[in-house]
């Protein structure tokens, strides 16, 4: 337990970390998605202090043998479950970073708010300048896409994350999306 | 003994989940789909925990308090793993808007698209009857008479909407 403990603790220091270090460089307008690398360094320390308690945890086996659930050597797991939470958090972070509004959560929370909301009254929270054109020119900056002769094309990363997404859709067989 | 136990049993877990989800999800409703993960992901974590404390009893003859705590780990590995496929490559292939509009681009990709060729096909009208449609069909809103209200007081998905309103706005606060 102790394992994981300690790599859930150095999971949370370095979610504040990294919340920390990018409220302060946007503060100096430099937004940047490489804060993420902390979470790197956050590995580092969290095999150098496991590989201590490892230490430590050895030599107590020698005083008592009989290994209790507080120091049940869980060392590989314990990295495992911190790479899985640090995975969770970047794809939970990006979403915000990107400035994209989730269109379901926006929806839950008018609904939630006014308590009872009609289709027309859902949809005029809405407009396609928020939807539409500012993902639009977010991937072609992103050059995912460019346009040209007022119609838009794919660039090539554009057509290759279309091949993936097209064959993973496919496994799923789905057709209704977005 | 245990780690290893521990880590191979969540990928095999992990890997069941990713072949299985891909041949049962080609027979459900899109507009069912978050309702179905969720139960499945469920489902499956509560049977592994189930195999795992037998086979813990049985063939390794662990002590109660390891196997609770190695079945705990093993949940927050597995549910773990699942957050993030779910958030990253099943929600952004299935729901995202961006993918979406890259789709539409793509069948057209000799002649182009134009801008209104586009809001034609995908608009904010198509955007909210989708999204009301899965959250129908999740159980998050009900629908009577042409009024939405929300269906369940406490949902998960509703949490996870308030920390990314509290991400969006510690993300944003001073940019």
């Amino acid at each position: 337990m102790i394992y994981i403990l300690t790599s859930f603790l150095i999971f949370i220091v370095t979610v504040a970390l990294q919340l920390c270090l990018h409220i302060i460089l946007v503060k100096y307008h430099y937004k940047t998605y490489k804060t993420i690398t902390l979470f790197l360094l956050g590995l580092i320390v969290n095999i150098l202090i496991l590989v201590n308690i490892k230490s430590i945890v050895l030599y107590r086996t020698f005083i008592q043998p009989q290994p209790s659930w507080w120091t049940l050597d869980l060392f590989w797991s314990s990295i495992f479950l911190y790479l899985i939470f640090t995975l969770d958090y970047i794809v939970f972070f990006t979403s915000p970073y990107i400035g994209d509004e989730s269109p379901s959560s926006k929806i839950l929370l008018h609904v939630k708010a006014k308590k009872k909301m009609t289709y027309q009254e859902i949809e005029r929270k809405f407009s396609d300048k928020d939807l539409i054109d500012k993902r639009l020119s977010d991937m072609r900056r992103s050059k995912l896409l460019i346009k040209s002769n007022s119609k838009y094309f794919l660039l090539p990363k554009g057509l290759l994350l279309m091949r993936i997404i097209s064959f993973y859709r496919n496994l799923l067989g789905w057709k209704l999306l977005g | 003994m245990a780690d290893q136990y521990l880590i191979l049993f969540s990928i095999i877990n992990i890997l069941f989940f990713l072949v299985l989800h891909i041949i049962i999800f080609r027979y459900i409703e899109s507009s069912q789909v978050m309702k179905w993960i969720v139960n499945f992901a469920l489902i499956q974590g509560l049977i592994g925990i189930i195999v795992s404390t037998l086979w813990q009893k049985i063939i390794y003859q662990r002590a109660w308090e390891n196997i609770l705590l190695l079945d705990f780990i093993f949940l927050l590995i597995f549910w773990g793993f699942i957050i993030s496929y779910v958030l990253s490559l099943f929600g952004i292939t299935i729901t995202s808007i961006r993918i979406q509009l890259l789709s539409l681009i793509c069948a057209r990709q000799q002649e182009g698209l134009s801008y209104s060729e586009l809001i034609k096909k995908y608009n904010k009208r198509s955007i909210v009857k989708t999204r009301l449609a899965r959250l129908i069909g999740a159980g998050e809103i009900s629908s009577s008479g042409g009024v939405y209200q929300i269906a369940k007081p406490f949902s998960l998905f509703l949490w996870h909407t308030y920390l990314l309103v509290i991400m969006h706005k510690l993300l944003h606060q001073t940019s």
